[in-house]
């Protein structure tokens, strides 16, 4: 069965059998309301998404599992760089003794600690008084008038029980 | 084509493209209440195109998922882009363009996957004069030859390059003009005319067999 080249009838006529392709019965009913419901899905999705960027409905720890989830690459390179984190923090304080002194300065060796501390230590509680003092950095006030004329001034309060 | 009424499949003429009865303004009126975001209206213009638009894409692709997919997608996408649309041409054309775009990517990127997934015959079909004169009267089952030429006539459709294939669905079987082929794949008459004529060619090498 040779076809004339130039003579596309028989083919024509064969094409025809495409238009007789049809979809399930029904099938274009519910069409449209499907695509305007993608749509509107779309929408809410994306308001949520800008949402979720603004204020972020995920904890930063649950974004940060499921990116590391997801990228076993960032998952790598975010382990690398906790260890190297952590070794350098070690050897640093390996190396550094004088830090490690410097912030283990007993109480004693502060002056101004040293008399605070002086008032709550069992010495002054076995001389047989208490010495409280809510504000001891305050200056004295020099008469009874004083509270009256400045009221916001923070006062002294100083009680001793002699005998207790 | 269905009825959207009764959800009863309804054939009247798969023989005559579907031609919109609307007239431009009220596509105007349509295309700029769903532009504001008037999802009535856009419901209204995916109703008047969505079977031209899911035919196109089902021939391209000879698959109903892939082409049910792609026409949502193109549907939505159009909507999307609805801002841009300027109004040279007309919404059908545009949109179109959007699902002619969509599939030819689709189609690249399957390029190894060519699983036919392909719609029934309507029961008209075996009546057609044209179609009954093509069968072969050897065959015993009419029925079961129609299927074997739809079979056939799809996969030396999928042999075609994608822009020789949509010349051929456009013009062959869905009926447009050179002229409104052009303004869809925007290239000259002059194209589409050398396009569907080497389509045509292709076609009659690879169906040869079963044409007298």
């Amino acid at each position: 069965m040779n076809a004339d080249p130039e003579n596309f009838e028989d083919l024509r006529r064969l094409l025809k059998l495409k238009r007789y392709e049809q979809p399930p019965p029904g099938y274009f009913n519910n069409f449209s309301s499907i695509v305007i419901a993608r749509i509107e899905a779309g929408e809410r999705g994306e308001a949520a998404s800008v949402l979720e960027r603004l204020f972020g409905r995920e904890g930063w720890w649950q974004q940060l599992c499921d990116s590391l989830q997801s990228r076993p690459g960032f998952a790598g390179a975010f382990g690398a760089i906790a260890c190297t984190l952590l070794i350098s923090g070690l050897v640093y304080s390996e190396n550094s003794p004088a830090l490690v002194s410097q912030a283990m300065v007993p109480v004693d060796a502060s002056p101004m600690l040293a008399t605070v501390s002086s008032y709550g230590t069992a010495d002054s509680l076995n001389a047989g008084y208490i010495t409280s003092s809510t504000n001891p950095l305050a200056p004295p006030a020099e008469s009874l008038f004083d509270q009256f004329q400045f009221p916001r001034s923070a006062q002294p309060a100083s009680f001793s029980f002699p005998g207790n | 084509m269905t009825d959207p009424a009764t959800g009863e499949g309804k054939k009247p003429a798969p023989l005559e493209p579907t031609k919109t009865t609307s007239t431009p303004t009220e596509e105007v009126e349509l295309v700029t209440r769903a532009r504001r975001g008037d999802l009535g209206a856009y419901d209204e213009l995916v109703r008047r195109y969505q079977e031209r638009i899911y035919a196109t894409i089902y021939h391209m692709t000879s698959n109903h998922e892939d082409a049910n997919d792609l026409a949502q997608e193109a549907f939505i996408k159009a909507f999307q882009a609805l801002k841009t649309f300027k109004g040279g041409s007309s919404f059908y054309t545009w949109v179109y363009r959007i699902a002619v775009n969509k599939t030819i990517n689709f189609l690249k990127q399957r390029k190894n996957r060519t699983a036919m997934s392909l719609n029934d015959l309507d029961f008209n079909a075996e009546h057609d004069p044209d179609l009954v004169a093509l069968v072969s009267d050897k065959t015993p089952r009419r029925e079961a030859s129609l299927n074997e030429l739809q079979e056939k006539l799809n996969t030396a459709l999928q042999k075609l390059s994608e822009p020789h294939r949509l010349v051929v669905t456009l013009h062959d079987v869905q009926g447009s003009t050179h002229e409104e082929i052009a303004k869809i794949m925007d290239c000259n008459v002059g194209t589409v005319r050398s396009r569907l004529f080497y389509a045509r060619q292709q076609l009659q090498a690879y169906l040869s067999d079963y044409l007298k």
